[in-house]
């Protein structure tokens, strides 16, 4: 079978080492949802529907095996548990990051970190969802056509302030101040930018979103790449605001990190949501 | 469960996720469903979708404008439809809002149901409003709605 030909050279590392960054991943991957979930809900926690309660009472169970060692054995099925419910519970609407969780959480669920080969298919099958995931978040932006000349972006311009701050690096105030001036109504625009620098960022996002995967999948190219989606995944999130899943990104990312890089950066993701929870009630930054 | 199970369960996992966005793209194309949503890795490649939906009823050819949100025994339909449409485009016709329109409100004869998406135009750049209405009339005088 093809994925059986891949799987070694996709998940290369001595047996040891895969068994350690499949732990540490799946507490960051605990905590990513959980994390959010009650960052998003604890403001308004007088206000929760049934649905919503459930799915907070399952947040507080993902937090269980950080305080009792033991439970770790059950977090990959409190994970798909969790993820499932996620997306269940708030089908048709549910959001990407509850999708982006259910797809993490069947291989975190589905082998045992303890045997070799399992580990191996373990983190294979991991890093194989993530590089499809960025992979299409590029071609599909291609296929919609949106970016070639910058649509999408110059309308978020239009309609955010971290999007006008992060873009006034690199385009004229002018530029900003017309694209500013815009509402959502018929006739608005046009919604592109002369800017070259600009159109260059415009289309370097999705063109990066293709090839830097792809480039993950190599060991020789993999750390160049690994780096790239690191400041590809940082310029995002600078203008677009959405840390919880930028966070959650970050995390399956450093599954191909040079070592264990969610164990050495657990305690910086803990403080990201707990000061995420201050920033729903504080209002900080705009997050979304 | 064996080894060769879990594995083989893991294969069909990746191929979903390989083929899945193509589906989703092709649905999008298909039947206006909301980019941004079912998780074919396609945020942001189009603006959040705005829609606009209108109703009105005709009396004797007269068109007149509905309100269903204000009238209480349609308004949680309604409301759903708006939620279902903004995600699953043209695979959630307004049948079931129509009939319980032509039901609560038998002065019409005939009721049109007119959805609006807002798209920026790939040529000129500017936003548009792209429509599509559905007409219903009662039972006894036709047929489905025509789009």
């Amino acid at each position: 079978m093809f994925l059986e030909r891949v799987m070694p050279r996709i998940a290369s590392e001595e047996a040891e080492d895969r068994t350690r960054r499949l732990r540490s991943f799946q507490a960051a991957a605990a905590l990513a949802l959980g994390g959010e979930w009650l960052a998003r809900s604890t403001p308004r926690i007088g206000d929760l529907n049934a649905k919503e309660y459930l799915l907070y009472a399952g947040a507080f169970l993902l937090a269980l095996p950080f305080l009792h060692r033991r439970l770790a054995a059950f977090r990959g099925l409190m994970i798909l548990l969790f993820a499932t419910g996620h997306v269940a519970l708030t089908f048709p609407q549910s959001a990407n990051h509850a999708w982006l969780g259910l797809l993490i959480a069947i291989p975190l669920a589905l082998f045992r970190f303890d045997n070799e080969e399992e580990s191996r298919w373990a983190l294979g099958s991991l890093r194989i969802a993530f590089v499809v995931c960025i992979f299409y978040t590029g071609f599909q932006k291609l296929l919609h056509g949106y970016y070639f000349q910058g649509e999408v972006l110059a309308f978020y311009v239009s309609q955010r302030e971290s999007y006008r701050t992060a873009f006034s690096l690199i385009m004229p105030a002018a530029e900003i101040e017309r694209l500013a001036s815009y509402r959502y109504a018929v006739g608005a625009g046009p919604f592109t930018s002369s800017s070259p620098l600009f159109l260059i960022a415009s289309n370097a996002s999705w063109i990066g979103e293709i090839i830097l995967p792809i480039m993950l999948l190599f060991r020789r190219t993999r750390l160049i790449a690994f780096i790239g989606l690191i400041a590809l995944i940082v310029a995002i999130e600078v203008a677009a605001r959405e840390l919880y899943f930028g966070a959650f990104f970050l995390m399956i990312l450093f599954l191909f990190a040079p070592s264990d890089w969610n164990r050495k950066a657990l305690p910086g993701f803990i403080a990201f949501y707990v000061l995420a929870l201050a920033n729903e009630y504080l209002k900080w930054v705009e997050m979304y | 469960m064996r080894t060769g199970l879990r594995k083989r369960l893991a294969s069909v996992l990746i191929l979903f996720v390989v083929v899945w966005p193509l589906v989703h793209f092709a649905l999008c194309k298909t039947f206006d469903i909301n980019p941004w949503k079912f998780y074919g890795f396609a945020m942001y490649t189009v603006p959040m979708r705005q829609i606009e939906l209108s109703y009105v009823g005709f009396t004797n050819g007269e068109p007149e404008r509905i309100n269903p949100y204000r009238n209480e025994n349609v308004k949680d339909e309604a409301n759903r439809f708006y939620r279902n449409v903004w995600i699953l485009g043209k695979l959630y016709p307004p049948h079931l809002l129509a009939d319980q329109l032509l039901d609560e409100f038998p002065q019409y004869e005939e009721i049109l149901v007119v959805e609006g998406v807002y798209r920026i135009n790939r040529e000129t750049k500017l936003m548009d409003l792209y429509q599509r209405q559905y007409r219903y009339s009662r039972p006894d005088e036709s047929n489905r709605p025509s789009e």
